[in-house]
């Protein structure tokens, strides 16, 4: 009894005291943030510290190396340094947030630069000014001091990472076609360079025409298409040695090839007695298989990620489409619907979407949409885009753009996968058919 | 007055009264296992008096005489171990470690000590520490080894900031070059705030401990079911309740945030999941508007780019404190707050 009484007892205390705190809130006021700035992220590259050999010209060359880099993804803004309160001299002094801060920066780059002979080590660290910490670990990269633009790329890189929680793209390469003359008598010759169109290299002389290369999954060759012969063919050939070999001797037109993920396999198109179809061709033991057929065009395959469907272009619905079809060929699914005509549909690194040109009312746009045609969205449009690819993270597509008139000219552009940053790439000569590697190893 | 009326406003009042200032009911058969004994003053020197007889006194040992050597050995100091290096292969894609904990996000100090002597970070080894050798012909970068540098002493974190103000080129849409884009991306999930991991935790407790019992050993352990009522309810009386603001009263806590938010707040929208990841970033102040401790991430779920989403509004709350706008007269409402960061509606 004595316990029945306690809970009542209990119980009424309980009761009360939930009727004396309905005046007062239990949670904190919830307040919901729907609008702010959308701005390139303000970052300051402090004066790398340098150390040994090092001569205050290769740190300027290495750091702005690193700003350019961040600052072209359209994601990042420089402080410039004439603006910063702190030098920041040696790279082991801890920082001053205040200085930083009071002039706006969210995220600082400390690092030093150290050469010894031959030998180059670059060190790094990442800070959030606001939150005054370190954001990830240090690093140290070292190599030969030939590959210091290498090294600032992969600086810029895993900054890059951490700032956005992305894969990276920095330190890539691109190969594509530089072009020289009028356009009735144009010298085209591959060229392989680094993705921001430093260290140029010609592939091959202007003799041949040469069309659409493409990367190996490893970056170490390509394949492309070439009229050596007087006939278009499908070439291979090792970008450090330049050995090559045609891929498929047999009689007819090869090109639009591509290799398969596991670069085991590339798939082309293949023109006989007038009819274009997709072929897969087994590397090793040049077994060429046939995935298409019927009287239409179908042209421009390009592998899913995972190796097991491929998007193309055809035509057998009247215009140029985009269809996907199994890796192995079979019936294919038309996956774009809007007006007008599509093509070179690229397949992203992510899996996600299909980059693709398009041509409607007498315009071309670069364009991306959902592997199922869904969402799909223009992110250019001018007189000509053509050839989109994809950076190695899916972020970044590059194309090349042809301006009108006699004297116009194929030039390469790149652009944010949203449709921000749409900026030219800085080439040798006029360049066009791009094709960006994966991440260098 | 009918006599049962009058009975039961007695009980009642008997009951609220015990309920109000305690009754002998709650005092505990068993007896109090505090002793309690009596004292009395005593001065400085009879307590003395009384310690030199009965406290033992600690004595040190004496010292052994300690013959000085005429020439004191060199003491070497061990060489320091050399720190350890790791290696990162390239293609491991954890290059970049992640950060500490977010809810240990260092103590809060008022300034930065410029006058300190910098600190020796440890960072890097000697360079003849690193492992690989190089090849003679490093025309490649296979050789190239990436090495975590040890991460520098974390800077304690600082709260008061100056007031900032948006850089010139920001814009709050995204436009592209084909007139034709539209914006169809929408948040991925709903992000339905929980209550701060404290209040889970209490929570949890309170739903657990009232267990069902079998029934023989419930007679035995009512005592322990009405300590937990008594605990429970002693719990939730921690976390103080806040002021019960008017509408109102919310509405301008809620746009003094707002307006200061659309100034400092940069989600990352160029990156993916930029435009769907909805942050819940919890506040605490003080009464002038300052933030007590950072920011706390409340989302309850983590994803691709979550983390720079959860920076990007912590950065946008401490680049705007202080929050001296806030009316100090309705403190307690606005004491903690709740921030949940939406940028669905800034893509376009």
């Amino acid at each position: 009894m004595k316990y029945f009484i306690k809970i009542v007892i209990i119980g009424l205390v309980f009761f009360m005291s939930k009727v004396l705190t309905l005046s007062a809130e239990t949670k904190p006021l919830m307040i919901e943030i729907t609008q702010g700035i959308i701005k390139p992220m303000p970052i300051a590259l402090s004066q790398f510290t340098a150390i040994g050999d090092t001569t205050p010209q290769y740190v300027d060359q290495i750091t702005s190396v690193i700003m350019a880099d961040l600052v072209g993804s359209g994601l990042f803004r420089e402080i410039p340094r004439s603006a910063h309160v702190s030098a920041n001299t040696n790279f082991n002094n801890p920082v001053k947030f205040s200085d930083w801060r009071v002039i706006n920066v969210d995220a600082l780059i400390t690092g030093s630069v150290n050469i010894q002979g031959d030998k180059l080590i670059l060190q790094f660290r990442l800070f959030d000014v606001f939150a005054q910490k370190p954001l990830g670990e240090g690093l140290q990269f070292q190599a030969s001091i030939g590959n210091w633009r290498r090294m600032a790329h992969k600086i810029s890189d895993a900054v890059y990472s951490r700032l956005t929680g992305e894969a990276a793209y920095f330190d890539s390469r691109v190969v594509y076609i530089s072009e020289q003359g009028p356009k009735n008598a144009r010298k085209k010759r591959l060229t392989i360079m680094d993705y921001d169109g430093a260290n140029s290299r010609f592939l091959t002389d202007d003799n041949d025409i040469v069309l659409a290369p493409r990367f190996s999954p490893n970056n170490e060759e390509i394949v492309y298409t070439s009229y050596e012969t007087g006939v278009p063919k499908v070439y291979l050939m090792n970008v450090d040695t330049l050995n090559k070999r045609v891929l498929d001797d047999q009689p007819g037109m090869t090109f639009a090839p591509r290799f398969s993920p596991d670069g085991r396999n590339v798939v082309m198109s293949l023109t006989d007695r007038g009819n274009t179809d997709i072929y897969s061709v087994v590397l090793e033991s040049r077994r060429k298989t046939r995935l298409t057929s019927g009287p239409s065009i179908d042209t421009a395959p390009s592998f899913s990620p995972d190796g097991k469907q491929i998007v193309f272009e055809s035509d057998r619905g009247g215009r140029q489409q985009i269809y996907i079809m199994s890796s192995s060929g079979g019936d294919a699914t038309r996956i774009s619907f809007g007006k007008g005509s599509y093509g070179t549909p690229v397949w992203s690194p992510r899996g996600d979407m299909i980059a693709f040109t398009k041509i409607s009312q007498g315009r071309f746009h670069i364009g991306v949409m959902r592997t199922d045609g869904s969402n799909e969205r223009l992110l250019t449009a001018s007189f000509l885009d053509e050839g989109p690819t994809w950076s190695p993270n899916g972020r970044v597509i590059m194309f090349f753009r042809e301006s009108a008139g006699t004297n116009g000219a194929p030039e390469i552009f790149s652009v944010d996968v949203t449709g921000r940053n749409l900026k030219r790439v800085k080439t040798i000569q006029n360049g066009s058919d791009p094709s960006w590697s994966g991440l260098l190893k | 007055m009918d006599i049962g009326v009058k009975i039961s406003g007695t009980a009642h009042a008997i009951l609220i009264s015990i309920a109000i200032f305690g009754a002998p009911i709650f005092s505990s058969d068993e007896e109090n296992p505090i002793q309690i004994s009596e004292v009395s003053l005593i001065s400085l020197e009879e307590f003395e008096l009384l310690t030199k007889e009965n406290m033992p006194v600690f004595q040190s040992e004496p010292e052994p005489e300690v013959q000085e050597p005429e020439l004191e050995p060199e003491v070497q100091e061990p060489e320091p171990e050399p720190e350890v290096q790791e290696i990162i292969n390239e293609s491991d894609s954890d290059l970049i470690a992640p950060i500490a904990d977010e809810d240990n996000l260092g103590e809060l100090t008022p300034e930065f000590n410029e006058n300190a002597a910098p600190k020796a970070a440890e960072i890097i080894s000697d360079v003849s520490n690193e492992a690989p050798e190089e090849p003679a012909d490093i025309g490649a970068l296979e050789d190239t080894s990436f090495e975590k540098v040890n991460g520098a002493d974390e800077e304690k974190l600082e709260i008061e900031l100056n007031e900032n103000t948006p850089a010139e080129e920001s814009t709050t849409q995204i436009v592209t070059e084909a007139e034709e884009q539209k914006s169809d991306l929408v948040p991925s999930r709903t992000s339905k705030p929980k209550s701060r991991p404290k209040n889970l935790k209490t929570t949890k407790e309170i739903a657990i401990k009232p267990k069902l019992k079998p029934k023989e050993v419930v007679e035995a352990e009512k005592d322990t079911t009405a300590e937990s009522i008594l605990e429970s309810l002693k719990e939730k009386k921690e976390p103080e309740p806040f002021l019960n603001l008017t509408p109102a009263q919310k509405e301008s806590v809620g746009n003094i945030i707002r307006n200061k938010m659309r100034l400092c707040w940069n989600p990352p929208v160029g990156v993916e999941n930029g435009l769907t990841n909805v942050m819940i970033l919890g506040l605490k102040f003080d009464i002038d508007g300052k933030l007590v401790e950072s920011p706390v991430n409340l989302t309850p779920n983590s994803g691709v780019g979550s983390l720079q989403a959860f920076e990007a509004a912590r950065r946008a709350v401490i680049r705007c404190s202080p929050y001296n706008e806030l009316d100090p007269e309705i403190y307690d409402g606005w004491k903690e707050l709740n921030l949940k960061f939406n940028p669905k509606n800034m893509g376009r």
